[in-house]
C-alpha cells in the first residue's frame, strides 16, 4: 500500500498541467470562480466541454470502445484533480455522467450510434426530466403520462426543478406507460426528447440567491416516437435506479472542494483583521482546519471506492455516502465564508452571471460569489436526492429491513 | 418575579403582530424594496418609531424590552425597514450621546419617520469590533478632518444622515453626525441581502465642525446602545423562527410522499422537534438577557450586561441560522425558490448577522469576557470585545 506516484504518473500529471496552462484561459477559470452553482452556464461549461473533447479527454469515466480515455484510476484521480485545483469549469454531468451510462447499458445499437458521440462531442446539451411538483423523494409517484399512439408516445403533464431545461435541446425523462392497474414501479419508462417539440413550455424557477438553474416543464400532447424510448417499455424504474447511483458517487469530488477550500484560504488571508489578516484569528483557523480534515477523508474515501470499481461499473450505496458529505463539507465551507465576510456578507449582487461584463460589483472577485455560493449551496443537500434520503439508504445498507 | 408582559406590552405585541400579518409581506425574490416609504411612516403613526426615545426628545420613553416585543413581531414579517439601525442604533446613540442641538434636529424628525439617520461603523479591517476602527479623526483648528472607508452600513443608501465611528487618538473613538451632501463623503450605494438597501461609505479629506461630533457617544455608551441592538435582533430572529417552525409544521403535514404526510416520517418529527427546542431556547436566553439589562441599568454593571447580550446574540444568532436552514431543508425544492418566502428569513437572518456581527464572534466575546472585572484593570479584555 503506497501512495507515491510512478514516474509515468508523474509524467502524466505535467501532461496535464501544461494542457492547463495552455488551454485554461484566466477568463475562463475567473468565469468559474465566479459560478455560483455547481452547474456552470453553457458559456462556460460547454466552452470547456469542447476544449476537453478535442483533446480526446472529455469522458474519463467512459470505457474505451465509447470514447473513454482508458487512463487508470491514478491518471483519472490526478485528471480530476488537477483540473479542479486549477479552477477549470465543471462539465455539465446530464449527458456525460447521466443519461451517457444509460444509453451504454440499456441502449439499441442505434441509439448508442446516435447518441453517444454527440454527448462527448457537446452536440446535445441534455436536461434530466424526473422530478414533478407531487413527485420529488417520491419519484415512484410521477404522474406525467405518455399515451401509446401508433409509433409515437403523446405526453402529458409536468416536470419541475430540471436544471438548465432552458439551454437543453435534449432531455430524458420518467414518464408513465401502461394502463392504470400496472403496478407503480412498473409502469414507468425512459424517454428521450426533443426539447423543441410542439407543445413543450418551460417556466423558469428562480432560486433564493437569485440563480435561475431550475425550470418547470410543461407538456401538452407532446408527440415522442417510439423509437427514443430507453430499453423496455416499463424497465424506466429500474435505469433510473441505476442512473441515481451514478448521479451521487460517480466521480470525484473532493478535487472541488478543495479548490474552494483554497479561495476561500486566499479570501481569509486577503481579508485584513486589525494589523493582520483573518487566517490570524485562532478560531477561523480552527475552523479552516474542521473543513479540511473533512475533505482528506473524504477524499481518501474517494479513492478506496474508486480502487475497488472498473471503469464504468456503479459504485452502489456507497454513493450515497459521498454525495452526503460532499454536500455537507461544501455547505460547511459556505458558512465558513459568510463568516470570513463579516459585514460584507450584508452585500446583494442579484445579477447573474456574476462574471457578466457590465456587472457592477462592490466586493472584490474573492469575496464577490461567497454570499451567493452559500446561499445555492442549500440545495446541495436537496437535489440528486435529499440527505435525509440518503441517510435511508446508507440505514437499509446497513440495517436490512428490520421490521 | 414577574416574567408576564405588562398589559401594555401585550397590547403593542398584538397590535404588531395584527399589522405585520396585514402589513408586513416580505419582500418578494430579487425585488428590492425602498424600505422607507408608505410601511416606515405606518410604523411611526403607530408610535414604534418613537416608543424608546426619550421623553424630553418627543419619545415615549419605554425600554429594551418593548423594543424587543416590537421586534419579535416585525421578526414574522420579515419586516426589514430600519428599524434596528435607525431607530436603536442611531436614535440610541443620538439620545445617549448628542448635543442638544443634534437631538433637536435630528430625533424627533427620525421620530416622525420623516427623516433617516443610520450608523456606520463596520469597516473590512475592522470588521464589528469598533476597538479596530481605522477611520481617523484628525483635529483640524476647532473642527476635525475624517479619512477612512465605511463598509455595510444598512439603509445608508436611503439615510440623511450618518453616523460615523473614527479615531481620535489612540484610545479614543469618536462619533460623527455626517449629513449626505457633505463634501468629500462618497455613498455607494447597493441591495442588501434582506431586500433593502445599504450603502458603503468613502470619507476623504470630510472637514466638519465640532458640533458634528456626538459630544457624549462615549465607547461606553455605544457598548450600551450596541448591546440593546443586539437583543433588539435576538428577539427579531425569535419572531423568525417561530414563523419558521410553524410553517414547516404546516408544509409537512399537507405534503405527501411515499403515500403519507412528510410528517410521518419519524426523522422529520425530530428535525422539527429540534427546531422548536432551539426556538424556545432562544426565547428564553432573550428573556435572560432583557432582564440583565434593565438590571444593568440600575447597577451600572456594563461588563455582566454586555456578555449577557453577547451570550443572547451568540446562541440565537446560531440557532435561527439553523432554524432556518432546517425550514429550507424539509420544504425540500420548495424551500429554495423565490416561490414560498422561507429563504427570505434565512437572508434576513443573514442581514442581521452581518449588521451586527456572527454569532461565533459573539460567542468570542463572550469568552474573553469571562473574568474581566467591571472597568477595573482588565479594560483591555473589554476592548478586545470590542464594545
Ligand atoms: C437546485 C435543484 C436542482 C434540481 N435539478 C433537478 C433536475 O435537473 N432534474 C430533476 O428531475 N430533479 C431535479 N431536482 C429535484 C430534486 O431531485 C428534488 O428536489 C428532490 O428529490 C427532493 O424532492 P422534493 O423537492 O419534492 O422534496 P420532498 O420529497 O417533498 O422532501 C421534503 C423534505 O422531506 C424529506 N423527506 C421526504 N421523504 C422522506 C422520508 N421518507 N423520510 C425522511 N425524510 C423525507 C426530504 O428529505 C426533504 O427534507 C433539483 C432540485 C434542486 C433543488
Amino acid at each position: 500500500m503506497y501512495r507515491s506516484l510512478e514516474p509515468e504518473d508523474i509524467a502524466f500529471r505535467d501532461e496535464v498541467r501544461a494542457f492547463l496552462r495552455e488551454h485554461l484561459s484566466p477568463k475562463l477559470s475567473r468565469a468559474t470562480h465566479l459560478t455560483t452553482s455547481v452547474f456552470p452556464e453553457p458559456e462556460i461549461g460547454h466552452a470547456w466541454h469542447r476544449i476537453l473533447w478535442q483533446q480526446g479527454w472529455v469522458a474519463p469515466g467512459w470505457p474505451v470502445e465509447y470514447g473513454g480515455t482508458g487512463w487508470s484510476l491514478v491518471q483519472r484521480w490526478i485528471f480530476a484533480t488537477e483540473t479542479a485545483r486549477a479552477g477549470a469549469p465543471a462539465l455539465s454531468p446530464m449527458g456525460l455522467k447521466m443519461v451517457g451510462p444509460v444509453i451504454m447499458r440499456f441502449g439499441s445499437p442505434e441509439q448508442k450510434a446516435h447518441y453517444l458521440p454527440r454527448i462527448l462531442a457537446g452536440d446535445d446539451y441534455w436536461c434530466q426530466g424526473y422530478s414533478e411538483p407531487g413527485s420529488g423523494s417520491d419519484l415512484a409517484s410521477l404522474q406525467t403520462r405518455a399515451v401509446r399512439d401508433g409509433e409515437h408516445y403523446v405526453i402529458n403533464g409536468t416536470k419541475t426543478w430540471t436544471t438548465h431545461a432552458h439551454h437543453a435541446n435534449r432531455m430524458f425523462a420518467l414518464v408513465r406507460t401502461g394502463s392504470e392497474d400496472t403496478p407503480r414501479h412498473r409502469g414507468i419508462s425512459f424517454l428521450l426528447l426533443d426539447m423543441q417539440s410542439p407543445g413543450i413550455t418551460i417556466r423558469p424557477i428562480r432560486t433564493i440567491g437569485s440563480d435561475h438553474e431550475v425550470n418547470q416543464v410543461f407538456f401538452d400532447d407532446v408527440r415522442v416516437p417510439v423509437a427514443q424510448r430507453i430499453g423496455e417499455e416499463g424497465q424506466g424504474w429500474a435505469i433510473a435506479k441505476y442512473l441515481l447511483e451514478f448521479e451521487r458517487g460517480g466521480s470525484l469530488n473532493s478535487g472541488g472542494l478543495r479548490c474552494h477550500l483554497e479561495e476561500l484560504l486566499r479570501l481569509a488571508r486577503h481579508t485584513p483583521r486589525g494589523d493582520g489578516c483573518m487566517l490570524d484569528d485562532p478560531d477561523i483557523a480552527l475552523a479552516f482546519s474542521q473543513v479540511e480534515i473533512d475533505i482528506d477523508a473524504l477524499e481518501m474515501t474517494e479513492l478506496r471506492v474508486m480502487a475497488s470499481l472498473q471503469t464504468g461499473q456503479n459504485p452502489g450505496a456507497v454513493s450515497s455516502l459521498m454525495k452526503l458529505r460532499w454536500s455537507e463539507i461544501e455547505q460547511a465551507m459556505t458558512h465558513l465564508g459568510v463568516r470570513l465576510l463579516g459585514p460584507d456578507a450584508l452585500v446583494w449582487e442579484h445579477t447573474r452571471p456574476l462574471f457578466a461584463a457590465d456587472a457592477r460589483p462592490v466586493l472584490d472577485d474573492l469575496a464577490r460569489p461567497v454570499t451567493p455560493k452559500h446561499l445555492n449551496a442549500r440545495a446541495f443537500t436537496i437535489f440528486g436526492g435529499t440527505s435525509e434520503i440518503q441517510r435511508d439508504i446508507i440505514a437499509r445498507e446497513l440495517l436490512g429491513t428490520v421490521y | 418575579m414577574n416574567l408576564q408582559l405588562t398589559s401594555e406590552q401585550q397590547m403593542l405585541r398584538e397590535s404588531a403582530a395584527r399589522w405585520v400579518a396585514e402589513r408586513g409581506r416580505p419582500a418578494q425574490g430579487a425585488v428590492t424594496v425602498g424600505p422607507v416609504g408608505a410601511r416606515w411612516r405606518e410604523m411611526a403613526d403607530m408610535g414604534w418609531l418613537a416608543m424608546t426615545l426619550p421623553e424630553r426628545d418627543g419619545g415615549l420613553g419605554q425600554g429594551v424590552a418593548e423594543a424587543c416585543v416590537l421586534a419579535e413581531a416585525l421578526g414574522a414579517g420579515p419586516v426589514v425597514e430600519p428599524y434596528l439601525p435607525a431607530v436603536v442604533l442611531a436614535g440610541g446613540l443620538l439620545a445617549a450621546g448628542g448635543s442638544d442641538a443634534q437631538r433637536q434636529r435630528w430625533l424627533a424628525a427620525l421620530a416622525s419617520g420623516e427623516t433617516l439617520v443610520v450608523p456606520a461603523t463596520s469597516e473590512r479591517a475592522a470588521g464589528h469590533d469598533i476597538g479596530l476602527t481605522a477611520t481617523r479623526a484628525a483635529r483640524q483648528g476647532t473642527g476635525w478632518v475624517l479619512d477612512g472607508d465605511k463598509t455595510a452600513v444598512a439603509a445608508g443608501d436611503i439615510a440623511q444622515a450618518w453616523i460615523v465611528a473614527a479615531r481620535a487618538d489612540e484610545s479614543t473613538i469618536a462619533f460623527f453626525l455626517i449629513e449626505r451632501g457633505t463634501a468629500g463623503v462618497t455613498p455607494r450605494d447597493f441591495p442588501s441581502i434582506d431586500g433593502a438597501g445599504a450603502c458603503a461609505l468613502s470619507l476623504r479629506g470630510v472637514r466638519l465642525d465640532d458640533s458634528a461630533r456626538l459630544p457624549g457617544a462615549t465607547r461606553a455608551a455605544f457598548g450600551q446602545v450596541n448591546d440593546q441592538a443586539l437583543l433588539v435582533a435576538c428577539a427579531e430572529s425569535v419572531g423568525a423562527m417561530d414563523t419558521l417552525v410553524k410553517a414547516t409544521v404546516e408544509y409537512t403535514k399537507q405534503r405527501i410522499q411515499f403515500g403519507r404526510p412528510l410528517a410521518a416520517n419519524q426523522v422529520l418529527r425530530h428535525r422539527m422537534a429540534d427546531m422548536s427546542i432551539a426556538t424556545e431556547e432562544a426565547r428564553s436566553i432573550t428573556l435572560g438577557a432583557i432582564l440583565a439589562l434593565q438590571d444593568a441599568e440600575g447597577s451600572g454593571n456594563a461588563l455582566a450586561r454586555t456578555r449577557a447580550a453577547a451570550a443572547a446574540r451568540a446562541k440565537v444568532g446560531m440557532a435561527a441560522r439553523r432554524v432556518a436552514e432546517e425550514a429550507v431543508q424539509l420544504h425540500g425544492g420548495m424551500g429554495v425558490t423565490e416561490e414560498l418566502t422561507i429563504g427570505v428569513y434565512l437572508r434576513r437572518q443573514m442581514a442581521l448577522d452581518a449588521m451586527l456581527g456572527p454569532a461565533e464572534w459573539h460567542l468570542r466575546r463572550h469568552a474573553q469576557l469571562r473574568g474581566a472585572r467591571d472597568g477595573g484593570s482588565e479594560d483591555r479584555n473589554v476592548s478586545l470585545a470590542g464594545t
